[in-house]
């Protein structure tokens, strides 16, 4: 079963490989280890968005819905044959990684790095999938693997159902299909099929993480920035299990990655990939709304003060277009079914004038909670020296950009408790707050990467790029598209 | 002797080599960053060959289990990720006795017995999980309520249920509708009393 399992899981990833090459063809020239990463992360989305748009449109997931994610296998092969006959694509992205020009210096957190994803993918087999992996996750899996098999209808009763409102039957479902994505190709709902899943959403937010660091810094810095992640031990634990914190970090982290990325480079393929993974935040769970929220406002603020304000206005409306048609079908089938949450009262002046104190008491407790060795080692400390050490760069757009994106989003999660419904509010804070802190931990070590890396700009590229890179050109614009005007 | 080939000169020179650089790292822009950098650097290392030392242990486990004995890295397999070890006998029968008796459109209501029986969370979790579509409503009977024939059958009705899972009862209990029991304390009740066993169920 877990060969099948792994066989499924590399199928939903030939697929979103599929995907982006149709929606972005230049990116068959990028590096294999970022296009691996993309293509599982926008496979994983664009299954979860048809799962939604199915539900909305026919009321159930039937399994056609597999087929017609799949179909675009055809499409892209009838369009690109001639470049995945001869294997062009793959043979390009393998030559860029030449191992003979990784420094010294760089080996040591590369072993490190290597050891960490080595020890998640063998350790994740005997994990368990943690409790709110099976009771709200995984059990949404089986409801829409039964609903597009055995049993149609079996997803809507269980949303519809008051007896399983526990299990927060608002939650989106981008994880629980690509959950049942693995169930409907191993042909049972076991939870021991999904033990793949989470490593496989933390591996390819370490690759774009490497890869997107080696673009300003030397290879040894980069690996260091990315090591710096994966010792945030409650973080790279929780890869391990079914939880979807780790899939909404990934995306977060992906969509942050491309927005800096589009500061720097302004190529339109960024702008495309920060709102695509911006949206499908807001698919994996009620969390990403706030991802959906700051990320396009940290941009429109960033572009507004560092460019045109036309640029930012252009770029937002470009964002909450897509974001709005990604994120639509769910928010609507929700309103049309009433499907009830249970954590938080609904937004009104009322509940804000009574409970406008809780912001502050939680944002008093988070430099507590960050500091907890136990939870996150030295990550939140050495991040902030790190970043506090580049205050002079902060001024630069990628890196104001990602400054507030952070202070945005833990500024958004210590703002929610003010609607928490839990009676005391606090141990709501106490049992949630450390999962959502992850959510923004890879755009905290984006943060402290680009603070740290823009100094090297003042040095040649020749200085900066030839002993240490991993094979990646330096920092510039992609060769086949044209910047944004 | 050429006196620039002497040692003292030499020495001087190289000196005055050493102090400019260090003069220059501690004054110029790029010394400073130089500085910062490699602090930088050091201190990730560190933070990196800490959590290497603090997971050192766990290192050697996995890739010794890895490559000794690649089978034991499933041992957990019968754990569920609700913190349930399904090796306890009973339950596999239980589970497949009332995934095929029980139609999925209907609901089971699981009663813990006796006070606070270890591991109820668990097991509602991991029936939730197992016979979905089945809903399974969990029921907190009072701590003096008897469970005898009237309190089983008001709470099948207020709830629209038919079947019931005990969860630690006594073995001495013998509920008053027709059931099957599963290992120790643990019984599938049916109000109806149509169930029937087969005698190594039963």
């Amino acid at each position: 079963m877990l060969i099948k399992a792994a066989l499924s899981t590399i199928f939903l990833a030939i697929i979103g490989r599929s995907y982006l090459r149709l929606s972005l063809p230049q990116s068959t020239g990028w590096p294999l280890s970022e296009k691996l990463a993309l293509s599982w992360l926008i496979g994983a989305g664009v299954l979860g968005w048809m799962t939604h748009v199915s539900l909305l449109l026919s009321g159930r997931v039937s399994a056609a819905v597999w087929l017609i994610f799949g179909m675009v296998l055809v499409v892209d092969a009838a369009i690109h044959y001639r470049s995945i006959l001869t294997f062009r694509p793959s043979l390009t992205g393998l030559r860029k990684i030449s191992v003979g020009r990784i420094s010294f210096a760089a080996l040591p957190p590369l072993a490190f790095l290597v050891l960490q994803c080595a020890c998640l993918l063998i350790s994740s087999l005997w994990f368990t999938q943690g409790w709110d992996g099976t009771i709200l996750w995984d059990l949404k899996a089986k409801a829409i693997y039964l609903d597009s098999a055995s049993n149609p209808g079996a997803l809507m009763a269980y949303l519809n159902s008051p007896t399983s409102i526990h299990s927060h039957l608002d939650y989106p479902l981008l994880l629980p299909s690509c959950d049942a994505w693995v169930f409907f190709w191993a042909g049972t709902a076991d939870e021991q099929a999904l033990k793949l899943i989470g490593p496989a959403f933390m591996l390819s937010l370490l690759a774009l993480m490497v890869r997107s660091l080696t673009q300003i810094l030397p290879a040894a810095h980069a690996l260091l920035f990315a090591c710096l992640l994966t010792t945030a031990s409650y973080l790279f634990n929780h890869s391990k299990t079914g939880y979807a914190d780790i899939p909404l970090a990934a995306l977060a982290g992906a969509a942050a990655i491309y927005g800096a990325d589009y500061l720097r480079k302004q190529t339109s393929s960024s702008l495309f990939l920060m709102a695509l993974f911006t949206g499908f935040a807001t698919l994996v769970k009620k969390e990403g709304i706030l991802v959906a929220a700051v990320i396009p406002i940290a941009m429109t603020i960033t572009l507004l003060f560092a460019r045109k304000p036309a640029d930012g206005v252009r770029s937002l409306l470009k964002s909450a277009c897509l974001i709005a048609v990604i994120a639509c079908p769910w928010s609507l089938f929700l309103m049309i079914h009433k499907i009830p949450g249970g954590d938080f009262a609904p937004i009104s002046g009322a509940i804000f004038t009574a409970n406008w104190n809780r912001f502050m008491e939680v944002i008093a407790f988070m430099p507590k909670l960050m500091s907890e060795r136990e939870l996150f080692g030295w990550f939140w400390i050495i991040s902030a020296i790190v970043a506090i050490a580049g205050v002079a760069r902060w001024n630069r757009p990628n890196v104001s950009f990602l400054g507030l994106t952070c202070a945005g989003y833990l500024a958004a999660v210590a703002a929610i408790y003010i609607f928490s419904a839990w009676r005391p509010y606090w141990t709501h804070v106490q049992s949630s707050l450390s999962r959502l802190l992850m959510h923004i931990a890879p755009v905290a070590v984006l943060f402290a990467g680009h603070s740290f890396a823009e100094q090297f700009f003042s040095k040649p590229k020749s200085d900066l790029y030839a002993p240490a890179d991993l094979g990646h050109p330096p920092a510039q614009p992609d060769k086949q598209e044209a910047p944004v005007a | 002797m050429n006196p620039k080939h002497s040692l003292i000169p030499l020495l001087n020179r190289s000196w005055s080599d050493w102090k400019l650089k260090l003069v220059s790292l501690l004054t110029s822009r790029s010394g400073l960053q130089n500085l910062i950098s490699a602090a930088v650097f050091l201190l990730m290392l560190f933070v990196a060959y800490e959590e290497f030392r603090r997971l050192n242990d766990f290192y050697s486990e996995v890739f010794r289990r890895a490559v000794k004995r690649p089978g034991s890295l499933l041992d957990r397999r019968r754990v569920s990720g609700c913190a349930f070890n399904r090796e306890i006998p009973g339950w596999d029968d239980l589970l497949g006795e009332a995934s095929k008796r029980i139609p999925d459109s209907e609901r089971v209501l699981m009663l813990p017995v006796g006070p606070d029986p270890p591991g109820q969370h668990s097991a509602h979790c991991l029936l939730a999980y197992e016979l979905f579509p089945r809903q399974i409503i969990r029921v907190y009977p009072g701590k003096k309520e008897q469970l005898g024939r009237d309190y089983l059958t008001s709470i099948a009705e207020s709830r629209r249920a038919r079947y019931f899972i005990l969860y630690g009862a006594d073995k001495n209990y013998d509920p008053p509708f027709a059931h099957c029991r599963f290992g120790e304390g643990l019984l599938l009740v049916d109000v109806k009393n149509e169930i029937s066993c087969k005698p190594d169920v039963n």
